[in-house]
This record gives C-alpha cells, structure tokens and sequence, in this order.
C-alpha cells in the first residue's frame, strides 16, 4: 500500500536500491560473481594462495584457493567466505547500519530503466536538473494519493506523459539520463514536491495553469 | 499509336490508383482495429471502477450496523482492497482533460479510515467516536452520490455508445472539451469536493514532520550567486561562470544557480534566507573505478569538514558502475539523529563530489536534547524474535507515522539468511519500524 512506502520514505527518506558490491558486504561462494570477487582475488594472489585471473567468477580455482587460505588459517575449511574469513583476510565487515541505503523501497533496477526511458523521451534537450526534476514529479507521483502506487503506473497513466503517447519513451536513454534517473531515486528533487510540469508551448489544458508555480526549469514549469 | 498509349496509360493509373486504395483501407482497418481495442481496456477500466465503486458503498453502509468486531475487520478489509483496484482502475483511464483529484482523494481517505478502524479493533477498542462516527457516515455518503454519479456516465456511455478513445483524440487535436463524458466526470469531482471539508474523524496515519527552517535574513540575487561559487569552490569544483539564475518556491524557498564551464553542468541552489546550501548536482558520467568506497568515504568526511557539518556519521551508502552515493545523519550524544539528513554523491573515477543534498537537513534540524531512554538495551533483547543473530545496536532518533521524533533502539539483526534494522521505542518496546536490508544476490 502507498502508506506504507510513504512511511518508509518518511522515516528514513531513503529512496535507493542499486546494490554495493565492496567486499564485506556478502557471503561469497562457488558460482558468485561480482567486484568484490575481484577484490578476493586480488587478496588471495597478493598473499600467493592464488594464481588464475582477476575474473570476478568465483570459479574452481579460487574455490581451491579459499579452502588453502581456511587451512592455513585454522578456519573450517569450506570453500564459503564468510565473516571469519572477511576477518582473517583483513576486509571490515560493513557493519550492517552502513548498508541501509539499500533498504527500505520498492524501487527496483528496471524501474530505474522506466525512469531513464521517461526522461529521456520528454526531456533530453533540458539542462541535467531538468532531467533529475522530471524523474522527481513522477516519484512524487507515487508517493501521491492522487496518483498510481507505481513507478509503471505512473508513467503509463493515458495521457499523462507525451513521451508515452508519441513513442519517443522507446528510444534507447543515454548514460546522462540513468544518472538523473539515479540522482532522483536516491533522493535529490530539484522542484521540492512538485507532481506536475508542463511545456507553456504546447500545453493544452488550460486547468494545468492553475496549480501553484514553483520553479523553472529550461523549457518546462513544475507546478505543486 | 496515340491511342494505345493513351489505354496503357489509363490502365496504369488504374492499377495504381487501387492498389493506393486497397493500402489505404487496409490501413484504415489497422488503426480502427487499434482504436476499438484500445476502447475495449478504457471501457473495462471504467465498468470495473464503478463495480469497486459500488461493493466500497455496500460495505461502508454494512459497516454502519456492524458491532462484531471480526464482522468489521473483515467490511475494513475489503474496503481497503476494493480502493485500492479502484485506483488502479482509474491510473488506467485517460483522465487529463479532468483530473479527478478529489475523487482519488477521498478514495484514500476511505482507505485510510479503514486502516483507522482496523487498528482500533486490534487493541479491542470497538465503539466509534463520534467524530469517526460522522466521517463514516460522511463518507458512506459521499461514496453513494459518487457511485449515482458514476453510474449516470455509464449508463449514458451505454446507451449512446460513447467511446473514450474521442476523449482522447480530442485532447490530442486540442479541441474544447465539450463532452458529455467529461461534464459527467467535471460534476462527478465537484460533488465529491463538497464533503471533503466535513470529513475530520480521519487521522492520517500518515503525518509530514513539522520543518524547522524559517525564512530569516534574506539575501539577494547577486549575494546568492557567490555563496553558490564559495560553496563549490570549498568542494574543489572547477565550475566556471554563473550562467543563469532562477527562482524556486519550494518548501525552502531558494535561489537556483547555473555555472556550465564548457564541459560539464553545475547547479546549486542556495536559500534565501541566509544562503545555506540546499542542493547541487553535476552532470558528468565519466565511468570506470580508480577509488574505493573507503578513499571516496574518506574524500566526503574531508569535504563536509570543509563545509562546516561535523556531527554528521555516515549511515548508508550505495554504489552503482561511477558513483557512490553516501548517506549521513546527525549524530549527538551518542544517537544518530536520522531526520537531520544528508546525502553525497562522489564519482569513483575522479573522485570529485558530483551531487549534494542538505535540503532535509534544513528542513529537520533544529537544537534538541537527546532524553535518557527508560528502556535498557538487555530489556530490548528480550524482544527480539527468536533465533535472531544481533549485529550492533545503537540509539537512534527517527520519525514515527505521526511524523513526530521518537527515540528507539535501532538493531541490526541477521535472521533466515536476511538483514534488517529493527526500529525499538527506548521508552515504551513498541516497534516504530522495520527496514529490511536486501543485499545483492
């Protein structure tokens, strides 16, 4: 229920979902991939336990590796790397605290994809900040309850954004677009609060010009 | 000769001229084909909004008589169910010509009366009271005239085989809406305007915190431009001229300013009253990874030395491919104080400080004296579910629904195989709130 995200929101204000990958933060085992595999590795071969390639695929040898490394340090020789591996291996376990960024959302990483898609069909001319705002209004929206309780819902509402309806939101967004879209998930909003814009150009609803002006921004006003 | 030319010639622009007809109709079946089925899901949405419309009315009038407590847990229930299709049924209807804001509005409120009720009946407190008593019956009423409303569009769409695709079309060709949808829909919002203001027995159960900052010592434009430079310039920005500056009128009022140095966008905004930094955020996308979190952990410690925040403690971070995004709350006699806070953006491949956030900051701070909590830590333990592994505990202050401070005991715990931060009040045990904490799989 929106309530519910809302209190997350509140409570925090915590808006973010990528996930880390610094060593520490997982159990790593046979099969993992990742940064921090990378990093073991370049632990293991520094130490001289391990000698294949920094791959970032926690494969045969580096599970070879590992249990030499437990052997040698009088852990329980498993192949998993754990906390009391982390701790051999010199690496500060992240206390969990640290981790809350990730916390706490329903935002997922392909409702980043929506958001860079939406920003980029209705305002790839705009200065950045304009890209970040209009990424903003539409996660005001879902906080709204006047509004659907999804980054989809929103977005695919008939009519509500031009870019949906004219198919410019199916082009393919650049890199500067999923940052805004990232800026916006994690938290910055240019236009404090707004849950509409508009194009004084072209708009064609006269009702839009009634809701209070807050700021704007290139081409667009964002409107409470 | 001539002749035969001539023949040739007609039967060629015959030839012609159908197969460009034959294509056009075909096309023109194509796009009715997609207009009527893309009539098909509006007119779905709307018969099944009216239905939700319909059983949310039946069971708010049911709930008038219903004492039995499992008897209205159950109304409350399928009220908050059936407002929430609703709204998904309307997000699914091409309202923009008629925004339907009070119509969404007082759905919510429904559903959140409903939640009211329901936590009542939790802690066995049955009866009503009399202001809830009157928003219940404020609300059934204002849902059957919202319901008589509704119907009255659907039989009219009904009977004259009206579509919403023309709404949609006149809205794309900029017409004056002039349609007896839509004036249904207009009346459909004013009257449901008309009982909102009688509608005061709903607590929210969601509150916005009340925000410290107040708009003293104002500054000037010009004032505001080099207070934006000074600020980028302690972040070893190289940010080049102001190249415009704009208003805001947000929650902090704030002057907007622009540098651009050839290369890369800068914006920061400074509020108008004594020009603190609010926000600021640059564009660059260089990828690829030279720091480690900790060298880009150290970097924003020095920074927000730099800018005068010293009893801030970093509470979360967050990395995708160039950027790690690090989160930092008050910290005061030994308790993190979450509503106070802020938030960088630090590029790993140069290392630079590519975005700032202090805007709740602003918002939320203000002098307060951390009370002793009456609850001691082993107390809290107690509480914790069963075969859960704690982690770390510490004092943390933190908004509750009511958007007031509470102090609780934030505990990190391990439990399945999943990590969570578990939110205690240090004075009553009650849980404020939970965070689960999903880490990559």
């Amino acid at each position: 229920m929106k309530s519910k995200l809302i209190a997350v929101i509140i409570i925090l204000a915590l808006t973010s979902i990528i996930f880390t990958d610094a060593l520490g933060e997982r159990v790593l085992y046979w099969g993992s991939r990742g940064n921090d595999v990378v990093e073991l590795q370049r632990k293991l071969k520094n130490w001289g336990y391990y000698d294949g390639s920094l791959d970032g695929i926690y494969g045969p040898d580096t599970y070879n590796a590992v249990r030499f490394f437990q052997r040698r340090n009088g852990l329980s020789v498993d192949g998993v790397v754990g906390p009391e591996v982390f701790k051999s291996l010199g690496v500060n376990v992240v206390n969990n605290s640290q981790n809350i960024a990730n916390a706490g959302t329903q935002v997922t990483s392909n409702d980043i994809s929506l958001l860079a898609k939406a920003i980029y069909g209705e305002a790839r001319g705009e200065p950045y900040v304009g890209q970040v705002a209009v990424a903003a209004v539409i996660l005001n929206r879902v906080n709204s309850s006047a509004f659907p309780n999804t980054v989809s819902g929103v977005i695919f509402e008939p009519l509500a954004f031009t870019a949906v309806s004219d198919g410019q939101f199916y082009l393919t967004p650049n890199s500067q677009a999923y940052k805004a879209a990232r800026d916006a998930i994690n938290g910055w909003d240019p236009t404090g609060g707004c849950l509409y814009y508009f194009n004084p150009v072209t708009a064609t609803s006269s009702w839009i010009w009634t809701r209070p002006h807050v700021i704007t921004i290139g081409k667009h006003r964002f409107l409470k | 000769m001539k002749y035969r030319t001539l023949i040739i010639w007609l039967m060629i622009n015959v030839i012609v001229l159908g197969i460009g007809s034959y294509f056009y109709t075909q096309n023109q079946q194509a796009m009715e084909d997609l207009k009527i089925r893309t009539e098909g899901m509006y007119q779905q949405s709307f018969h099944s909004l009216i239905s939700h419309i319909k059983t949310i009315e039946n069971y708010l009038a049911k709930s008038l008589v219903a004492t039995d407590l499992i008897n209205q847990q159950e109304i409350m229930s399928t009220i908050t169910r059936q407002v929430y299709s609703s709204q998904e049924e309307l997000g699914k209807l091409p309202l923009i010509l008629v925004p339907l804001i009070n119509t969404e509005t007082t759905l919510q409120k429904i559903a959140d009366f409903a939640w009211q009720v329901n936590t009542k009946n939790l802690k066995q407190e049955s009866s009503l009271t009399s202001p809830e008593w009157t928003t219940l019956v404020d609300l059934k009423q204002c849902t059957s005239k919202l319901l008589l409303n509704l119907q009255n569009i659907q039989s009219n769409i009904i009977e004259n085989n009206l579509r919403w695709v023309d709404i949609e079309l006149m809205y794309s060709r900029n017409e004056v809406a002039d349609n007896t949808v839509i004036d249904g829909l207009h009346l459909v919002d004013k009257d449901v305007k008309a009982y909102s203001e009688t509608q005061a027995g709903i607590l929210p159960h969601v509150r916005e915190p009340k925000v410290y900052y107040n708009s003293d010592q104002l500054i000037d434009e010009r004032t505001a431009r080099n207070e934006a430079a000074g600020y980028l310039g302690k972040l070893n920005l190289e940010v080049g001229e102001p190249v415009q500056v704009i208003q805001s009128e947000g929650d902090i009022p704030a002057y907007v300013v622009f540098f651009d140095n050839g290369v890369n966008q800068y914006t920061c905004a400074v509020t108008k009253a004594a020009g603190s930094l609010a926000w600021f955020m640059g564009d660059s996308i260089l990828t690829g990874r030279q720091l480690t979190n900790e060298e880009a952990i150290n970097l924003a410690n020095e920074y927000l030395n730099r800018l005068n925040f010293q009893n801030v403690t970093l509470v979360g971070h967050n990395t995708n491919d160039n950027a790690i995004m690090l989160m930092y709350a008050g910290f005061q006699d030994d308790t993190v104080v979450y509503p106070e806070m802020l938030r960088l953006n630090v590029n790993l491949n140069t290392g630079i400080i590519t975005g700032a956030d202090f805007s709740e900051y602003l918002k939320y701070h203000h002098q307060r004296t951390v009370t002793e909590a009456s609850l001691a830590e082993s107390d809290i333990v107690d509480q914790l579910p069963k075969n859960s592994v704690i982690n770390n505990i510490q004092k943390a202050i933190i908004f509750n629904q009511q958007g007031q401070e509470v102090l609780t005991f934030e505990v990190a715990v391990s439990i399945a195989g999943e990590n969570y931060l578990i939110y205690l009040n240090a004075d009553t045990g009650i849980e404020e709130n939970i965070i689960r904490i999903e880490s990559k799989t």
